[in-house]
């Protein structure tokens, strides 16, 4: 387990000038994009919650309620557990209105790539909390396979993605890629046959006739 | 709280059952640009001088012709009966001309790199070597590993448990360390440019780097390591910067023989106990002990000393905000009164009044002509 000092915020300073997923360009204002699976938008970012306006009272700032606030002092081997969530869950805000971090990729704790099954179909598959240095056993993948109906599928995906305090910032994303991958799933019509048209067509026919 | 343990990889993959404290060495500050600057000099400190012959370019006896012959005032070769009699000659421009400021053997080829730095660079880049997510973002192929950092047992290198290739490779394979080899061994490229010429053909990944222990495992396993495709084999205590960081980028995929992870402690200190091999060396300690943003925000301290925000979402921020009054009505109004006016008679959409303007009546120009 890698030491109390290394958080996402440390990782993310350190992988976001240069990664291997990341894909810079010269063009569009020097986009870049993210070719991590577990990056269900493809863009290479970091992104912060909306501010939640809240006005705890003091007794609430400083009460036992807050059983996620962590100790800062001695945390020399602190275990480090997934604090968003469980700020999440405790519906716990700050007055200063930033209430979690929002992220998406290979560096976290949380998170979930929709990737394409090759059976037809897609496979979701999320990140375990807290088993980030067991890369093996640290994800779960789930296949959703190309039988069930479009819709059942997105709600399916919508549901692991969002449901249980885990990652509904990107239930969205994660329907839309759902979408995406089965429609290059689908067969692809044959074209029509040409019709010949002008000198051609005449020729074709004369050709006939004779 | 204890500190975490990792536990140590048997034969066939799994855990042995076996675990060691994580060594301290692991909990040092990670630095990226140290690393990188250090990495930059370290890189610089197996050149081999060159530089072009100190005679090129000058090997004739060419003069000016001076001025009035309707040419330059280079040097040009003298004589004739040849095709080179009458060329410009010595000038960085002329063909066949000496270079601009030719290369010397004494150019400063080596950079000494201060022996505190190196050390910082190497215990950091250890530190970031059992990040999973800085592996991943180094390229490595490590979604089957049993667990970072990897730690196998010596008992598997013992008696030439390692000495073969196929053998090295099956301990890889089994621990999931073999998807990095495969990796390495596909990325292998022919290098654009010159340098194929000049030793340097292909261009290949980097694959895991294994740390051994020579006083228990022996030297065997670097035979059996060293063909497999970007692998290489390291003594745990002559870690090199330029393996555990290559190219100066943090997260080297490290396979540790367990001896030499146990070794770390004795080699490498902790933050208060000095190093038994290195003198005078205390690993460095963190600035910070908590880097996680969103606790530090979160923190019973840092809330407690915070003032609760004023007001809420439609709270309004006069001095703050500006609205733009071509959106807003209300805002548009306290600007310009009319518009209430002009917007309900559609003055906006009205043209403006046909015909040609009336003629000046006569009387009052001649009123006007008579003064």
């Amino acid at each position: 387990m890698a030491s109390p000092q290394v958080s996402s915020d440390l990782i993310w300073e350190i992988v976001r000038s240069n990664n291997a997923f990341l894909v810079k360009s010269k063009t569009s204002g020097g986009i870049q994009f993210s070719r991590d699976p577990m990056n269900l938008k493809n863009k290479h970012s970091r992104k912060v919650s909306q501010p939640i306006p809240h006005q705890p009272s003091p007794e609430q700032r400083h009460g036992s309620k807050f059983k996620g606030v962590v100790q800062l002092t001695g945390v020399a081997y602190s275990t480090p557990v997934s604090s968003t969530r469980r700020y999440e869950t405790q519906s716990y805000r700050t007055p200063l209105g930033i209430t979690k971090r929002i992220y998406e990729y290979f560096f976290l704790e949380q998170a979930v790539g929709v990737i394409p099954n090759e059976k037809g179909g897609v496979k979701v598959v999320s990140k375990k909390p807290a088993t980030q240095h067991k890369p093996a056993t640290s994800t779960t993948e789930t296949t959703f396979h190309g039988g069930k109906s479009a819709r059942n599928s997105y709600k399916a995906v919508a549901n692991q993605t969002a449901k249980n305090g885990y990652r509904a910032d990107l239930r969205e994303a994660a329907v839309q890629r759902v979408s995406a991958i089965r429609r290059s799933q689908l067969e692809v019509k044959p074209e029509p046959e040409k019709k010949l048209r002008g000198n051609a067509a005449k020729k074709a026919a004369a050709a006939a006739s004779s | 709280m204890a500190p975490p343990t990792v536990s140590i990889i048997g034969k066939d993959g799994k855990p042995s059952g076996a675990s060691h404290p994580l060594p301290t060495v692991f909990g040092a500050p990670i630095r990226p640009d140290v690393v990188n600057s250090v990495h930059t000099g370290m890189a610089k400190n197996k050149r081999q001088p060159y530089s072009v012959s100190e005679k090129a370019g000058h090997q004739t006896s060419a003069e000016s012709w001076g001025t009035g012959r309707a040419v330059a005032r280079i040097p040009r070769v003298s004589g004739g009966g040849t095709h080179r009699a009458g060329q410009a000659a010595f000038g960085n421009m002329c063909r066949s001309g000496r270079m601009f400021a030719p290369t010397k053997i004494w150019r400063k080829w080596h950079v000494k790199i201060p022996q505190g730095q190196r050390r910082f660079a190497t215990t950091s880049a250890i530190a970031a070597s059992a990040v999973a997510p800085l592996l991943l973002a180094r390229g490595h192929q490590i979604s089957g590993v049993t667990e970072v950092p990897l730690v196998i047992d010596s008992a598997v290198f013992e008696g030439a448990g390692a000495a073969k290739t196929s053998a090295a490779f099956k301990i890889l394979t089994a621990s999931g360390a073999g998807a990095d080899v495969l990796k390495a061994k596909q990325s292998k490229k022919l290098r654009a440019g010159k340098g194929k010429l000049r030793g340097r053909r292909h261009r290949q990944r980097r694959g895991p780097l294994v740390v051994y222990d020579p006083n228990v495992d022996g030297k065997d396993l670097v035979k059996g390591f060293r063909n497999l495709p970007g692998c290489e084999t390291c003594d745990v205590y002559a870690l090199n910067l330029l393996q555990l960081a290559p190219g100066g980028h943090l997260g080297r995929f490290v396979v540790w023989s367990s001896a030499a992870f146990k070794a770390l402690d004795t080699i490498y200190g902790t933050t208060t106990k000095p190093s038994e091999l290195k003198k005078d060396f205390l690993l460095p300690s963190n600035v910070v002990s908590q880097s996680d943003l969103t606790r530090l925000i979160n923190s019973s301290e840092i809330q407690s000393v915070l003032r609760a925000t004023k007001g809420t979402a439609l709270t309004k921020r006069a001095s703050v905000q500006k609205k733009n009054p071509l959106k807003n009505k209300q805002v548009m109004l306290r600007l310009n009164p009319y518009h209430s006016t002009f917007v309900k008679e559609n003055m906006g959409q009205q043209k403006a009044e046909a015909g040609k303007p009336k003629p000046t009546p006569k009387d009052f120009l001649e009123t006007v002509h008579e003064s």
